[in-house]
């Protein structure tokens, strides 16, 4: 019995190796894997697949394309707040803010993304630009027969004020500006902080080649205070 | 041969193998699949892109109206599924050719003459009913429109952004590389040959083992090669993908996913192969019974 055990075990011990062989095959080729992607320059690679396949686009539905949410945006302050503060990611489709400026009696709700099913909806804040509360330029654009229809009445000096879940951001209009469609100098991320939005150029017939809208410069940041920016 | 040398040099020719066998078929999906047109062909027919690109105008008109004052109707009723079909089998075949050196251009010619018709039809109409002078402002809205209409049936039909990656020169700095696909392709199956002949020739007194170790070389490539692909495709990870228009979504990731699951079924059908391999292995190696 003894010697079936140890014939057994020793019949074992020499199917070992051949079991372990792929294993070990395998670990090894991971390790020249990884040792290959660590030693070759993939930044700019991956910059680019950042850019192209952003985590916070990743849609939910089960249908392809586009993931509108609607959130009722608070435009009445309560609570503390902060001159500096945390922005929060909006997710493509996501109903984040609520612009309003007064003097030209607007209020809209900015939708993160341009796509012709949110500009049904809203004002768009282009996904290529930053996000209201970061430093750069935001950039804000709707159609001219909706909701930006009295965008050209906006003066110098009008405040616009953005409402977000992550806090309140005013504006003062500082230079009325038109363009053409191609120019994207008014719309590059470049520059100093800034709120563009825009419009088309009403036009009699046909499309507008040209663009207006309004450059605004920040005035206040006010962000809201949560258990964990106190901390 | 000693057993510890010819086991070291099993080792590192079935290292070998294993990359050269996963760029074999990682290259033979990139020159079969990827760079085949029939491969963007099958996902237009499949996610019938054609009816989306369809929609998709007539959404776009639908909400232009109050802005251009141009009925949907005079743009519907000068498209059809078919053209569209065209036009995006069009772009489709263009890029390839481009790809493959065979031509210099991805542009793609269409028939508006119905477009055109039905909007200059439209203008005089709208010019008739309105009093509105037929001058050359007149004349340079309606070239205008056609123009318009025009680029954004194209811009849309290009399900695939072959236009825009030809704009932003991506496609010119692929084309030099195409050829060495196929390259690629025949040297890494070459390699692999060579390989297991070298492995033969290691375990020429005992060829047999040339079925183990070949067996794992195919596993662990598959292994590879399914395990990342496999993620990537039952996470859905390409549902991040920038671009939301529904078209140009379903056709970017479309293709995507079928790259990804091209790899997949290569990967399962090495696994098969590897047990298969492995399972004769074993046969042969049985000790008759005493």
């Amino acid at each position: 019995m003894a010697d079936a055990a140890i014939k057994k075990s020793s019949g074992f011990a020499k199917k070992l190796p051949w079991l372990l062989t792929p294993v070990f095959l395998t670990l090894l080729s991971i390790g020249i894997v990884l040792l290959v992607y660590l030693l070759i320059p993939t930044h700019r690679l991956q910059n680019y697949l950042n850019i192209a396949f952003m985590d916070n686009l990743k849609i939910t539905s089960t249908t392809a394309g586009l993931n509108i949410v609607d959130k009722n945006i608070n435009t009445d302050v309560q609570g503390e707040m902060s001159d500096t503060g945390e922005v929060i990611f909006p997710k493509f489709g996501e109903k984040f803010a609520t612009l309003i400026c007064e003097d030209i009696d607007l209020t809209v709700g900015v939708y993160y993304g341009t796509t012709p099913e949110l500009l049904a909806l809203g004002a768009c804040l282009s996904s290529q630009n930053k996000v209201v509360g970061d430093a750069g330029n935001v950039v804000i654009s709707a159609h001219v027969n909706t909701y930006f229809a009295d965008l050209s009445k906006m003066e110098v000096g009008d405040l616009v004020t953005i409402y977000t879940e992550y806090g309140i951001f005013t504006y003062e209009a500082k230079e009325a500006i038109r363009f053409e469609k191609t120019d994207k100098s008014y719309v590059v991320n470049s520059g100093t902080d800034r709120l563009t939005l825009y419009t088309c150029e009403a036009d009699v017939l046909g499309d507008s080649d040209m663009r207006i809208g309004m450059v605004c410069t920040p005035v206040s940041k006010q962000y809201y205070v949560t258990t964990e920016t106190k901390e | 041969m000693n057993r510890p040398l010819q086991y070291l040099a099993s080792v590192v020719l079935t290292l070998l193998l294993v990359f050269t066998l996963a760029g074999s078929v990682v290259l033979g999906i990139v020159k079969y699949r990827a760079l085949d047109a029939d491969t963007c062909n099958r996902i237009l027919a499949e996610k019938n892109l054609d009816v989306r690109v369809l929609e998709n105008l007539t959404a776009y008109y639908t909400e232009q109206v109050n802005t251009s004052g141009i009925p949907v109707s005079v743009y519907t009723e000068s498209l059809s599924v078919e053209q569209i079909h065209g036009i995006i089998e069009q772009s489709i075949r263009n890029a390839f050719a481009y790809l493959h050196g065979k031509q210099d251009t991805v542009a793609v010619e269409a028939d508006f003459s119905k477009l055109e018709q039905n909007l200059t039809a439209f203008f005089e109409q709208y010019a008739d009913e309105n009093g509105y002078q037929k001058d050359k402002a007149y004349e340079k809205s309606l070239q205008k429109a056609i123009e318009n209409a025009k680029t954004n049936v194209l811009t849309t039909a290009d399900v695939f952004r072959f236009s825009t990656l030809h704009e932003a020169k991506v496609l010119k700095k692929l084309r030099p590389y195409v050829p060495w696909v196929s390259r690629g392709f025949v040297l890494c199956l070459m390699a692999s040959v060579v390989l297991l002949a070298l492995l033969a020739a290691v375990h020429r007194k005992a060829l047999k083992q040339l079925l183990y170790w070949a067996a794992s070389a195919v596993c662990t490539a598959s292994l590879l090669m399914t395990v990342p692909a496999a993620v990537i495709h039952f996470t859905r990870w390409f549902d991040r993908f920038a671009v939301k228009s529904d078209q140009i979504f379903t056709a970017v990731t479309g293709y995507l996913y079928d790259m990804t699951g091209a790899v997949i079924i290569a990967g399962v059908i090495g696994f098969i192969l590897a047990a298969g391999m492995w399972i004769a292995f074993g046969l042969l190696n049985r000790k008759p019974a005493a």
